[in-house]
């Protein structure tokens, strides 16, 4: 018996005359994502997409558990798949799903009739499986409010599914509808959630990470690199565009005052991730900041940092505790690398009294003493890309 | 090219050790417990290797039983004196700067309900003769020290110790770890039961070590099987790598001297050195010549190991096996933070040529320069 997924689409539904444009995006991901797995045929109808292995040794679990991190997807559900007959209904229920009613006590049987040229109404198909089911097993007893079990059972123009679970997709809307960001990507906790959130919302990402090398080690920059690939489960293929930053930093050290270090860095790391963005067709830069977590996160910072984008910033942490940051990135996977103990560039040369509240003159006339587009320009020339996923 | 002064991490295998080595993996490559010709040569050949290490060890051939290394000669020595000694009492003494191999195999024994007394090293690095002693009581049942510490190179006053112990309790026992020391610094076994060596520290090869016992002196295996090693360690010998501990061992045992004298006058050159640049030397004077530990007055200890490492030269912060953590040692001795921080192990080997220091100098004043 063939397993086969069903995945519901969510939001786009909704778009209007950009639907179709949406349904190609989510396709075109759903077949990205399952080529790692195996070799699947996959088609879009009624709303669902199927997801149907093309030999038996696939595993399933894996497309299952791919399927859920696709960003446009409401809810999986594995089924299997039989002629639209009644008789192959029911038989086909009980192979599938005999052994597991054995345990169970209260069930329902949704029946969902796509294809109105079938015979039998949606109540009448429910009825009659429900009723055969409960036949072969004494000990399951019909319930139509919070059943232990619901069994659906679709019959669609292509013959009829029939399905147990159903588990909740990823929500949102698929990578690229809504075109490309950059994120700024550190070794912390918050940019990985940061990038997570966007490519929900239908964000295709690009990634720029600064490193600062003798002063950061080659175990932080591999540190970025997993992080990158983590959220290629969520985002499809991804470019970490790696940034040398140590002369910048080193410069700032020397010709800035201590207390604009960090603020004066993080508008270097701002203009360079919108130069790389620009080069990449990105719209947008993402950051993990969060609202007062840090000196260089507090409104004032963010208004000199915001001072030099003409793109728009996306914080989507902004408004986030830092424990329902965690809770986040221990839900998409990225907690545990994240805490890994490399330092980043962010915590080297930190100051010992970073300003909280840096006036965007006084800023601008700190950074006045640097070469800033020649430090920007050779930084540029040294970024490296990998793409992951 | 590099120079490798990271050698209290390991060492190169010496090429007799290596050579050695793969005679016994392509020729002499029997089973000792074999009965055929085969087995009888390497019957042969592992009786040799051990009276090689007896003679360096100055004790009795069947006082030697090979393992796979440091770790397990330690973890063996401390579980089998504990267990061997538990009715006469829970006491044991150890110090706070022991490697981790000791120090959490003592966690393991207090978790057992041993009580563990750690005598906390001088601010200059050293143990204080005096405090170990005040520290033994007569249900103390084991002391188990270092000769050298692997961090700084002090030298412990670990005869002293085994005497006073052994007026104090006669039937305690105690343990040497002689992981830095052995083939390094005089090791008499006078007045002591146990003792921890291992072949990759002296020019031999990784997963090889031996554990001495005293003669008459029977404590349990941790490892059972078909009883090789008198039963104290079964497991079939890793034949190539005693062959090579053998052959290391002969050729440092008969050029001692001269490697001692090479080493101080790398030792004296690089705290000179180092001195004159305005660093800090967290070795103590009473040291063993391999090691020397030191703190630039700024920046971090990984920064420097990449900044040196891209220059060519290896060294390393604190011991080798805690790479990214805080050193006990240091963090012991109540240096400042700063210092901890900044710390960098020189060690060198009878091979380390001069002109490596010379060079780590230079390359080491240009890094400070980068904080």
């Amino acid at each position: 018996m063939q397993e086969v997924l069903l995945l519901k689409c969510g939001e786009l539904v909704l778009k209007g005359l950009n639907r179709r444009r949406f349904e190609d995006k989510l396709i075109r991901t759903v077949k990205d994502r399952m080529k790692r797995i195996g070799e699947f045929d996959i088609w879009y109808m009624q709303s669902t997409i199927y997801v149907e292995p093309m030999n038996a040794d696939v595993d399933m679990e894996a497309a299952l558990q791919a399927a859920v991190r696709i960003f446009g997807i409401n809810s999986v559900s594995k089924a299997v798949f039989c002629a639209k007959d009644m008789d192959e209904i029911k038989k086909t229920a009980e192979a599938y799903l005999g052994e597991r009613l054995e345990n169970t006590r209260t069930f329902k049987v949704d029946a969902k009739r796509a294809d109105k040229k079938f015979p039998l109404g949606s109540p009448e198909i429910g009825r009659e499986v429900g009723g055969y089911l409960a036949e072969l097993h004494p000990n399951l007893k019909a319930q139509m409010h919070d059943p232990e079990v619901t069994i659906m059972v679709e019959i669609r123009d292509k013959g009829a599914y029939i399905s147990w679970e159903r588990l909740r997709g990823a929500g949102g809307m698929p990578v690229g509808s809504n075109g490309r960001a950059m994120l700024l990507l550190s070794g912390g906790i918050d940019s990985p959630v940061a990038g997570h959130m966007m490519a929900k919302r239908g964000l295709e990402l690009g990634a720029v990470h600064y490193y600062s090398y003798p002063y950061t080690s080659q175990e932080a920059l591999d540190k970025v690199l997993h992080l990158a690939e983590i959220l290629t489960n969520y985002t499809g293929k991804l470019t970490v565009s790696t940034v040398p930053f140590t002369e910048i930093q080193l410069e700032i050290q020397k010709h800035c005052h201590e207390d604009y270090f960090t603020i004066i860095m993080r508008r270097f790391m701002m203009r360079i991730a919108q130069r790389v963005a620009e080069i990449q067709n990105c719209g947008a830069l993402i950051t993990g900041e969060s609202l007062g977590q840090v000196a260089s996160q507090t409104m004032e910072a963010m208004t000199c940092t915001q001072a030099v984008c003409t793109i728009p910033v996306f914080r989507p942490c902004v408004g986030l505790d830092k424990e329902e940051i965690v809770d986040r990135a221990r839900a998409i996977g990225t907690f545990e690398t994240s805490s890994l103990p490399y330092e980043d560039c962010c915590t080297v040369f930190t100051p010992k009294h970073p300003q909280t509240k840096p006036k965007l003159a006084k800023v601008e006339e700190e950074e006045s003493k640097l070469d800033v587009e020649g430090l920007i320009e050779r930084a540029l020339a040294g970024v490296h890309r990998t793409t992951l996923g | 090219m590099a120079f490798y002064l990271d050698n209290a991490a390991t060492t190169a295998v010496l090429p007799q050790a290596a050579q050695a080595a793969m005679a016994v993996m392509t020729e002499n490559y029997g089973n000792p417990s074999s009965l055929h010709e085969g087995g009888r040569a390497a019957r042969n050949l592992l009786d040799k290797a051990r009276a090689e290490i007896a003679l360096a060890l100055g004790c009795p051939a069947k006082s030697v039983y090979f393992t796979s290394g440091g770790t397990e000669s330690i973890n063996t020595a401390i579980e089998g004196a504990a267990m061997k000694n538990k009715h006469l009492g829970k006491h044991i003494i150890s110090t706070a700067i022991e490697h981790d191999a000791v120090l959490n195999k003592l966690t393991d024994l207090k978790n057992k309900g041993f009580e563990i007394t750690l005598i906390a090293p001088e601010r200059d690095g050293s143990i204080s003769l005096e405090k170990l002693v005040d520290a033994m009581r007569t249900d103390t049942i084991l002391v188990t020290m270092q000769g050298v510490n692997n961090e700084t190179g002090a030298i412990l006053p670990f005869a002293e110790a085994a005497a006073a112990f052994k007026k104090i309790h006669p039937q305690g026992l105690f343990h040497l770890d002689g992981v830095q020391t052995f083939m390094k610094q005089p090791m008499l076994l006078k007045n002591i039961d146990l003792a921890s060596i291992s072949a990759h520290k002296i020019g031999g090869m990784k997963g090889c070590g031996a554990l001495f016992v005293r003669p008459g002196l029977q404590i349990r295996p941790l490892v059972f099987g078909g009883n090789q090693e008198s039963g104290m360690r079964s497991g079939t010998e890793g034949m190539p790598q005693i062959a090579a501990f053998m052959e290391a061992c002969a050729y440092r045992r008969t050029h001692m001297e001269e490697a001692a004298a090479h080493m101080a006058a790398l030792k004296a050159k690089l705290i000179d050195g180092v001195t004159a640049m305005g660093g800090v030397i967290n070795t103590p004077v009473h040291s063993a010549d391999h090691v020397v530990n030191l703190s630039m007055k700024k920046g971090r200890s990984e920064v420097y190991i990449r900044i040196l490492s891209d220059r060519g030269f290896y060294v390393s912060g604190g011991s080798a096996c805690a790479r990214g953590k805080q050193s006990h040692v240091l963090a012991a001795m109540r240096l400042d933070k700063k210092n901890i921080d900044a710390a960098l192990r020189v060690s060198f080997c009878p091979e380390t040529p001069a002109e490596a220091v010379d060079g780590f100098l230079e390359a080491l004043a240009d890094a400070a320069k980068m904080f």
